[in-house]
């Protein structure tokens, strides 16, 4: 019953917060298409910043806590599609975090590199979205996004053989070092 | 004041409403109830009318004391009501109570809708045909027993209930003989199979010595006859087409051995999605993969649409300024003769770009020293 409690109250932070810092990125990178709008640029890039930094560690505690909430975690399409969803906004979000890291403020000055971050936060809201939507769906039986005459059906999942996924894994880890490690070096950006 | 205008225009609509509503246009639903509702409205004749609706029933006339036994009518009916509604009872008399075959030793295994009542429901289709079956248990006891059925519909806007009877459909209770076949008592039909399956459905049978399989999709009028095989004593192994999505199949076994020819009730067979195969493991590592990927991919894309360095950013003339200021404490080894040569060597001259001379090895303009002397 606690990790049910505790489930709620961490998933109602996370996406808050989450939230929070997509909106504001998206905001910011907007932003760049009114003149005289660099104050306000500033204020939401380091709201946005702060945000997804803070989201980041809520993500594992949200994920443990849910599993921890479910008899059966991952034992039907809609709990299996929680991971892969949680997964993705992890990607999404920590992309975003990464590049605010590694170009500074002036991130938002570039427009290719502004777009990108723009794009890391619309996918880090979309995941999120979706994640709530299964988590809606799951405990109420409804969601709001049921409303829309496209949205996906939850209870199907693409599932891979458990050795698979681990190889997918394994490959995801050395694509990111490779990434990383032999991918062009990169500057902060003047914010000027 | 204001409250009693209220309560009286209450009042008033209340009255209105039921003056404009006759019996239930809407249908009661299925259930079990007794013929016309127990001496209602429907009983009286100034609101009711006989229906001109045709009832027939294709049922044989001979059933085994505790067996199955299938009961078929088909109704035709010129005329309906705009909601298309028909109720349609099965009946072992029509006295007003104790009407329901249940009262008369008979058990309903499957009604049309596929629960187990005696009074159900059903939109009229736009041909006026109605063909229904109820699938029950013969009364234990041997005898002679009657089943009726008896319909009610309204017809156009008319407030009118219009009542049809059939003529009772009387049926012999016999015993079951020693050697009737049939499925094997310890048998039960599977209710359902996974999408996409297409292996064979086990029927257990005793006293068979020969059985024929019929099948059809639920709604389906056509029925398609099905490929059986002989498995061990006793058991048949019928092939029925796969099923997708929300489908239901229906099939019909006749059991034979050779004296008699039995056949049994429609069976339903539905449609489930395959057992979920995922584990906590695999949708962990591949939440961890995706979201690797996902950074993997945009970090990469970071570092491809980074801005290029421009010529100010290596411009470090101040640096220099600053370094020729201060005084050198180690001297730069000059280069050799060798390596000055080939270095000059690789310098390549352009007539366009007087006094530049182009490395392609650093990629960059050099100032060209012999400009302006020998040249």
């Amino acid at each position: 019953m606690f990790s049910q409690t505790l489930h709620h109250l961490v998933v109602g932070l996370t996406t808050g917060i989450a939230t929070l810092a997509c909106l504001c990125a998206i905001a910011a990178w907007v932003s760049n298409y009114f003149v005289g709008a660099k104050n306000a640029r500033t204020h939401l890039d380091t709201a946005s910043y702060i945000a997804a930094i803070a989201a980041l560690p809520l993500l594992p505690i949200a994920v443990l806590s849910g599993t921890m909430a479910m008899s059966d975690p991952a034992s039907d399409a809609m709990s299996y599609n929680k991971f892969l969803f949680a997964g993705l906004t992890t990607g999404f979000l920590a992309s975003m975090v990464i590049g605010r890291w590694r170009f500074g403020p002036g991130v938002w000055n570039d427009s290719r590199l502004a777009l990108l971050q723009a794009i890391s936060a619309i996918g880090a809201l979309a995941s999120i979205t979706v994640l709530g939507s299964i988590g809606a769906k799951m405990t109420l039986g409804e969601s709001t996004m049921d409303v829309l005459p496209f949205w996906p059906k939850f209870d199907d999942s693409v599932v891979v053989n458990e050795w698979l996924s681990l190889v997918l894994l394994l490959l995801g880890i050395v694509a990111m070092v490779v990434a990383f490690r032999l991918g062009p070096k990169t500057e902060r950006i003047s914010a000027d | 004041m204001r409250g009693r205008i209220l309560t009286l225009v209450t009042i008033t609509l209340i009255l209105i409403s039921t003056q404009g509503t006759v019996a239930n246009p809407g249908g009661e639903g299925d259930g079990n109830r007794d013929f016309v509702c127990g001496g209602s409205c429907h009983g009286d004749p100034t609101l009711s009318a006989p229906s001109t609706a045709t009832i027939s029933i294709t049922s044989g006339n001979t059933a085994f004391t505790g067996t199955a036994y299938q009961f078929d009518t088909t109704i035709e009916i010129d005329m309906i009501s705009h909601s298309r509604i028909l109720g349609v009872f099965l009946l072992s008399s029509i006295n007003g109570n104790g009407d329901n075959p249940e009262d008369h030793g008979w058990n309903i295994i499957q009604d049309p809708s596929g629960t187990t009542v005696n009074y159900v429901e059903v939109i009229v289709p736009t041909n006026g045909v109605v063909s229904l079956s109820w699938v029950l248990t013969a009364p234990e006891e041997v005898g002679d027993g009657d089943l009726i059925v008896a319909i009610h519909h309204g017809a156009g806007y008319e407030g009118l209930a219009y009542l049809g009877v059939s003529e009772p459909h009387s049926i012999s209770i016999d015993p079951v003989p020693a050697n009737l076949p049939g499925f094997a008592l310890d048998w039960s039909a599977p209710n359902y199979r996974v999408t996409g399956d297409t292996s064979p459905v086990i029927v257990l049978t005793q006293n068979a010595t020969e059985i024929s399989v019929e099948w059809k999709l639920e709604g389906e009028s056509v029925s398609h006859p099905a490929t059986v095989e002989a498995g061990a004593d006793d058991e048949w192994l019928v092939h029925l087409p796969a099923t997708m999505g929300d489908g239901r199949i229906v099939y019909r076994v006749t059991t034979s051995n050779g004296e008699f020819d039995v056949i049994q009730p429609w069976l339903t067979m539905g449609t489930i999605p395959p057992e979920f195969d995922g584990s906590l493991m695999g949708a962990r590592a591949q939440g961890f993969a995706g979201a690797f990927m996902i950074i993997a991919l945009l970090v990469s894309l970071q570092g491809l649409l980074q801005p290029p360095r421009r010529k100010d950013d290596l411009d470090q003339t101040q640096e220099v300024e600053v370094a020729e200021e201060t005084p050198a404490e180690s001297v730069v080894d000059e280069p050799t003769v060798d390596e000055d040569a080939a270095y000059r060597a690789r310098l390549l001259k352009y007539d366009e770009h007087p006094g530049l001379l182009w490395d392609p090895v650093d990629e960059e303009w050099v100032d060209d020293s012999n400009y302006g002397g020998d040249e």
